[in-house]
């Protein structure tokens, strides 16, 4: 039976969802504590669950990126094999580096404070000068940002590209599905220089349908892959949708 | 002991949600903006040099994000 490793840090929550998730799927989970390494050679695929790994200290996903158990982690994935991050495992996925880009609180649009920031010349395009403290930008007028708080419905998507491993291999599966989210810091960002490249290297995995983007993502981005696409994030929950009566089954194609 | 302080602010894309609350808390005052960072102090039992570049290290690998946020050392 294929393995399956369910990454538990402190304040992981979803952990008993995605192992029966696994489970269900006919998949035999195990769990993996985070101040654990692992033999990469047994498993078939790694899942990280959401939660609050570290209490979202530092950064959301930030110390959990830097337990050990993420250095097997990141051996699995540089081997090719098959890791999906879900809510703070996606988070977590961005922070280890095995994902671009970052996730930060829910607002309107973070589009809008970029092209804000074009006009005004107050560029974040130097990403070098991590030193310098922009003390100055109070000059700046407050721009109309809207802050959105803790998110918590269903939301439809669409697949932008079919080449991840996961909700790839069977043919008859839909590009548009609902799936539930439940996060505050689920808007997706990368420079506008990298997005462009994301965007080319057919990286964007999910995105929220026109005008349903409840978190501001740039590009409406709920997921995305690494390079290689055997890496994945998604922030919507496809363990909360395997049956009828949660809501929709949409779930049960990410781990065929 | 060295002392490093490690300045953190959000960069300007990036919502400052809690700077923002309290820019409105203080209407009264002739005030255009608030930005809330954090400060995180290190300490070290190195010279100076030694624990600065440590300091630096440890914010670039761990303390920031580069991509939504800057920094700067201190020592204190």
């Amino acid at each position: 039976m294929k393995k399956l490793g369910v990454i538990q840090f402190p304040g992981t929550n979803c952990d008993r969802d995605i192992f029966f998730f696994g489970q269900e799927l006919g998949f035999k989970p195990e769990y993996l504590w985070h101040q654990n390494l692992f033999s990469t050679d047994e498993f078939e695929m790694i899942i990280i669950p959401g939660g609050f790994s570290f209490g979202d200290y530092l950064r959301t996903g930030a110390l959990a990126a830097r337990a050990k158990v993420m250095k097997s982690v990141t051996e699995f994935a540089v081997k090719g094999g098959p890791v999906l991050g879900i809510c703070n495992g996606f988070q977590i996925l961005c922070e280890a580096g095995l994902l671009p880009g970052v996730l930060v609180k829910n607002q309107e649009s973070i589009l809008s404070n970029t092209n804000k920031l074009n006009t005004n010349q107050n560029s974040i395009s130097n990403l070098n000068t991590n030193s310098n403290l922009n003390v100055n930008s109070s000059q700046n007028e407050m721009p109309e940002i809207i802050n959105k708080s803790f998110t918590d419905k269903w939301v439809s998507l669409n697949r932008v590209h079919s080449n991840s491993f996961f909700y790839s291999k069977q043919n008859n599966l839909n590009s548009q599905i609902r799936l539930p989210i439940a996060h505050g810091e689920g808007c997706y960002y990368l420079p506008q220089d990298q997005i462009q490249q994301l965007e080319d290297q057919q990286q964007v995995w999910f995105r929220y349908a026109k005008s349903e983007n409840p978190n501001g993502s740039i590009h409406d981005i709920a997921g995305v892959m690494n390079k290689n696409h055997n890496v994945a994030g998604l922030m919507p929950h496809p363990e909360r949708a395997l049956f009828d009566w949660m809501g929709g089954t949409d779930g049960r194609g990410f781990l065929c | 002991m060295t002392k490093i302080g490690v300045k953190i602010l959000n960069r300007d894309v990036i919502l400052d949600t809690a700077g923002r609350a309290v820019l409105h808390s203080l209407q009264d005052y002739k005030i255009q903006n608030v930005k809330v960072g954090k400060w995180i102090v290190l300490e070290f039992n190195e010279t100076k040099e030694q624990a600065l570049i440590q300091a630096e290290a440890i914010a670039k690998t761990v303390l920031i994000n580069p991509l939504i946020e800057t920094f700067q050392l201190e020592v204190i």
